[in-house]
């Protein structure tokens, strides 16, 4: 998927303490700030119509002294706001950036044992399924509805 | 108006499931078919699975919501008034593209519904009449299952063997065996063998971006291939605006819009509306005439109504280790019917059945997934962390029961990019369905905590889960209770066939594309037995 540039100019301080609330960090996973994820956002936010618009408007409702507040005043604000659409736009959009990360794949590979190449076209090796499994319920007798 | 191109002798709208079925089988029967396709082909090359970001393709461009997905080809669909939004895809092989691929039976009880159990309608056909096209639509797809299950009647062996289960299913196959719940692994469109010329899956994970490898029975690579080299056309990019008739009340052509709106009209003596539960509805009720001020075929007034979706209620498991769950196909492992029929001690009629899925990659795990609570926020982390890759879900899967009031009409405030129209659902989930959720996440969350689950995570009606599409033009004998007979032909138009969901008399409380597609495959041989008597239009 190419980058695209967004067709509105998103407030770049507001945007950076609007998804340093959304992905705070914690002891071992990086805030959005470490991974400069407003930049990433910016560029991002034009590749699906409408995102641009939403976040836009999420940014110009939340109160002028949103960057400088607190990390529980910004979260209070937010609360507010939360099961809004463009609230929802710009959980997915902060989510879409961090979790394709090249720092948040390698703690995903690291913590969770996840293969972060993309599935095709190796895929994974499963055993196949193992016909013996089924001894239990082969015992029971069919009981379907006759119509 | 352009009409140059040639009388076909059988018109199809829509190259889906249904669609795609249906003109290969009328096409290797010698007859002339024409397919109007308002979307692309697609290239397998080209889906996401391949790339670094595949996930983020899942939730736009490769979204199953075209209200979200916005590609050019796709068509709003108004959901202001459902709370369960529209799931499909516009293109040659339409929502198989996207499906999960589920490749359930109806039950012989699910064509009996009034019959047994005094609710809704009977279908005007049954089962045993069913059986042979479902036989012959699982060698085309190549079914991957198992002979044995209890809970249906006896069938011909499958083309290939199961899918793998993966550790979380083989985790619940104990549970379901401790308990003494029926369990069976489910009959999948996903090949785990080589068959007619296609790959076996490799477990990629994400069967609803598009299957790169051909293994997944998405109608472009299984029907419309045969059906082309039998001579059928398909014409892509051709939205279709309305149906035409002739004097005499016969459906004699479409009208189509291309790229650039310019109209088309295809002359045909038979036409076949397979655009879905949604599309074909949409389509009859914008086909007004001076004979036909309702919409096309809608003298009982049903088209449009008893809209069915299959609510959906999830109960997901979360284990204390890691159940490597976002490998193997993902809607794919095995399923239950034990509470599938009506037991008279239960609060609902009829039933539900429980599909074991696997997990999602971490950008769908993190957005909630299948009812994963992941905060936004402080505790955003070390959530994720305890619920990623360690679950299990449990899908429910709701016999809908028809009512005329849900329904898709026309839409006062959406138009398609031509400034069509679009539809609305208009839907809302029935106490009967509530009941049967509760019961189901009950029943789940009893197998879950069994097979060893430290919790348990429940949603009573998942939204994301509009992909089954049916009962709009529904199946029967009265023509004042329904739109066709039994072999999808409308009660007012003699030359005009429905062969989709929309055909549904009722849901059955399983996957409806196989039925679909049996269903269309039937209708094709009724169309070549009786072609030569039909009354076909005047072409002026």
């Amino acid at each position: 998927m190419p980058d695209s540039s967004a067709s509105v100019t998103l407030d770049a301080d507001r945007l950076a303490a609007l998804l340093e609330t959304l992905l705070p960090g914690s002891a071992d996973w990086p805030a959005a700030s470490e991974l400069d994820l407003a930049s990433t956002v910016n560029r991002r936010v034009g590749m699906a119509e409408g995102h641009d618009q939403a976040i836009a408007r999420l940014l110009a409702a939340l109160p002028a002294e949103f960057g400088d507040a607190s990390a529980d005043a910004r979260e209070e604000v937010l609360r507010e706001h939360e099961g809004t659409n463009d609230f929802g736009v710009a959980l997915l959009v902060a989510y879409d950036a961090y979790y394709v990360h090249e720092r948040v794949l390698g703690l995903l590979e690291q913590r969770c044992g996840y293969v972060t190449r993309p599935p095709q076209p190796e895929g994974f090796t499963l055993e196949p399924f193992d016909e013996s499994r089924l001894a239990r319920i082969r015992e029971r007798e069919p009981f379907w509805r006759k119509a | 108006m352009n009409d140059a191109e040639p009388i076909a002798d059988v018109l199809v709208i829509g190259s889906g499931a249904g669609g795609g079925a249906l003109s290969w089988r009328l096409a290797q029967a010698g007859v002339d078919v024409v397919c109007l396709e308002r979307g692309d082909w697609t290239d397998p090359a080209t889906y996401p699975a391949a790339t670094p970001d595949w996930e983020s393709h899942r939730v736009r461009d490769f979204h199953p919501n075209p209200n979200v997905r916005r590609r050019e080809t796709d068509y709003p669909v108004d959901d202001s008034t459902s709370p369960i939004k529209p799931l499909m895809f516009c293109g040659v092989g339409g929502s198989t593209i996207m499906w999960t691929a589920h490749h359930p039976r109806f039950h012989p009880s699910d064509f009996r519904v009034k019959t047994l159990d005094g609710v809704a309608d009977d279908w005007p056909l049954s089962y045993e009449e069913l059986a042979p096209h479902y036989e012959l639509n699982d060698r085309m797809v190549g079914v991957a299952g198992i002979d044995g299950d209890p809970a249906m009647p006896a069938r011909e062996p499958r083309p290939v063997p199961p899918l793998p289960l993966g550790e979380g299913a083989d985790r619940l196959v104990g549970a379901f065996d401790r308990l003494g719940y029926h369990w069976w692994p489910a009959d999948s469109a996903v090949l785990t063998k080589a068959y007619d010329g296609r790959l076996a899956c490799n477990n990629c994970g994400p069967c609803e971006l598009g299957c790169t490898r051909g293994s997944k029975a998405s109608s472009d690579i299984t029907y419309w291939p045969k059906a082309l080299d039998s001579g059928a056309r398909v014409l892509t990019r051709a939205a279709v605006r309305e149906i035409t008739v002739d004097e005499a009340g016969r459906a004699n052509g479409a009208v189509w819009l291309d790229d650039e709106g310019k109209e088309h009209h295809q002359r045909a003596n038979v036409v076949v509306l397979a655009a879905n539960g949604i599309g074909t509805p949409r389509l009859l009720l914008l086909s007004t005439s001076e004979r036909f001020p309702g919409g096309l075929a809608n003298t009982s007034g049903l088209v449009g109504r008893n809209l069915m979706l299959h609510p959906i209620a999830v109960a997901t498991g979360v284990f204390d280790e890691s159940v490597g769950s976002y490998h193997g196909p993902d809607g794919l492992t095995i399923f239950s019917q034990e509470w599938y029929e009506t037991d008279p001690d239960r609060d609902f009629v009829r039933g539900y059945g429980i599909q074991v899925t696997r997990g999602q990659g971490p950008l769908i795990s993190a957005l909630g997934g299948f009812a994963l609570d992941v905060p936004w926020g402080r505790g955003h982390h070390e959530r994720f962390e305890q619920l990623f890759g360690r679950v299990a879900t449990m899908a429910i899967l709701m016999e809908d029961l028809p009512h005329e009031s849900n329904m898709v009409k026309l839409s006062d405030n959406e138009r398609d990019r031509f400034g069509v129209p679009s539809p609305q659902m208009v839907y809302e989930v029935d106490d009967n369905s509530v009941r049967m959720a509760k019961h189901g996440i009950e029943r789940s969350s009893e197998v879950l905590y069994e097979a060893g689950a430290r919790e348990v995570l429940t949603m009573d009606v998942l939204p994301m889960a509009g992909f089954h599409l049916m009962g709009t033009a529904r199946m029967g004998v009265d023509p004042g209770r329904s739109v066709t007979d039994a072999f999808g032909r409308t009660h007012d138009v003699p030359n005009l066939f429905v062969a989709d969901g929309s055909l549904f008399t009722t849901s059955a409380g399983v996957n409806p594309t196989p039925t679909i597609q049996a269903l269309a495959l039937r209708i094709a041989d009724h169309i070549v037995e009786t072609r030569r008597n039909m009354s076909v239009p005047s072409h002026a």
